[in-house]
């Protein structure tokens, strides 16, 4: 019988709420923990209320509705067109902002390797130029370069330590000053096979 | 500091009448409305189903004087948004569910995650078949199907000895398929390089414990 059939009690609403916002004792939290680390149905549920609550819409209603009352009568007084004081406009987003986002998807290197010469990612679309960060386990930062490509060669002067573990991640420009960067990848280097 | 009781909870459930009590339930409304309709709408997806959500989600925490939510119990740090948010979700699946009825792959494994398994089995060791974790079709001769019952349950103990939180941590990141942002944030660890770092600290431990059951010899 996997752990999964044998969970019978699932969590209590207090309980999914302490975890997520840390407010348990040690022991509870890590009662919770364990309960998690079986229990499917209480994890889905953990990660779908973290993301609701990440995502959820900042503000409350009456203060929003009257800041942004107190804001258009604001706007009406300050920026109304009169033709002593028109402004030359100032660079800035003209197109309207992107509301999805492609990321790229980091290819290889990826787990333990025995040796690193490229990098490759997906293709982003829209995108037309890549920047791509290596770190060290320490989180330091041993390269960087851009790229119109999705791939590109690592130089041969920088030296990874083998038994290391390292992590590279890639941004892409969208558009002006808009990027879209990958989730953090890791990989390690050993020794080549005999 | 948590908002352990809101105003508009308190003059909620202290209304001294039925005329208090409308006109603060309307209060609690309008300030938490649009959360509310933030946890229907993802629940619910489609824009009626998701107003009908709403809809039974109002009618259950006003039912019964508000039972639902004289069961929030203050505690330290918790906040009630969150309460609410996981109370408001239960709520909308329960009645997607009555009215919809369970989505028919739930609890099925799709070939995702059985990549994702795939892939702990690859950081584990390369000497661990990954079809012992994932594949329960029988193998084609019974030395194989022997082997890979040993090896899965040598994998089942080793993680079995892992502490909770690392274990929750596999999971998270191999069956459910989190990203590293996702896993920090659920576990309350500061970057994803500390998710990264826990993980190959956890694979070290796998790879010394399957070692340690001969598993490292075992390669045809």
């Amino acid at each position: 019988m996997s752990p999964e059939e044998q969970v019978t009690d699932h969590l209590q609403s207090w309980e999914v709420a302490g975890f997520l916002d840390r407010s348990l004792s040690a022991s509870e939290q890590s009662r919770i923990e364990a309960h998690l680390a079986d229990c499917e149905e209480c994890r889905a549920e953990v990660v779908e209320v973290a993301d609701l609550l990440r995502t959820q819409p900042r503000g409350r209603r009456y203060l929003s509705v009257g800041l942004a009352a107190a804001a258009a009568a604001i706007l009406v007084v300050l920026v109304w067109p009169h033709p002593e004081n028109r402004r030359t406009e100032l660079p800035g987003h003209r197109e309207p902002p992107l509301t999805t986002s492609v990321a790229p998807t980091l290819v290889r290197p990826h787990a333990a390797t025995t040796a690193v010469t490229e990098f490759v990612w997906t293709s982003v679309p829209q995108a037309d130029r890549y920047r791509l960060a290596l770190f060290d386990d320490a989180g330091v930062k041993v390269w960087e370069t851009q790229t119109r490509d999705t791939s590109v060669a690592f130089p041969e002067g920088i030296h990874l330590r083998q038994g290391s573990s390292y992590f590279w991640k890639v941004e892409a420009r969208t558009g002006w000053d808009r990027w879209v960067d990958s989730d953090l990848a890791d990989f390690s280097v050993g020794p080549p096979r005999p | 500091m948590a908002d352990a009781v809101p105003a508009e909870l308190t003059a909620l459930l202290r209304a001294p009448d039925p005329g208090a009590r409308e006109a603060a339930w309307a209060v609690f409304v309008q300030t938490h409305s649009r959360l509310l309709l933030h946890v229907s709408r993802r629940v619910a997806r489609d824009y009626d189903a998701a107003m009908d959500a709403y809809t039974y989600l109002l009618e259950q925490l006003h039912h019964d004087n508000c039972r639902r939510l004289r069961g929030y119990t203050p505690h330290e740090r918790t906040k009630f948004t969150t309460w609410l948010v996981v109370v408001a979700r239960r709520l909308c699946l329960d009645h997607v569910r009555q009215r919809y009825g369970r989505p028919q792959d739930a609890g099925q494994e799709g070939s995702e995650g059985r990549a994702v398994r795939r892939r702990l089995a690859d950081l584990v060791g390369e000497e661990l078949d990954p079809s012992t974790l994932t594949d329960p079709a029988p193998a084609a001769d019974p030395e194989t199907q022997l082997r890979r019952g040993e090896l899965k349950q040598v994998l089942a103990s080793a993680l079995s000895n892992l502490a909770p939180r690392d274990r929750l941590l596999l999971k998270l990141r191999f069956e459910d398929g989190l990203s590293a942002r996702e896993i920090a944030r659920i576990l309350g660890l500061a970057t994803p390089f500390h998710v990264y770092r826990r993980l190959q600290g956890l694979f070290f431990t796998l790879r010394e414990a399957l070692a340690r059951q001969g598993v490292r010899d075992t390669e045809a």
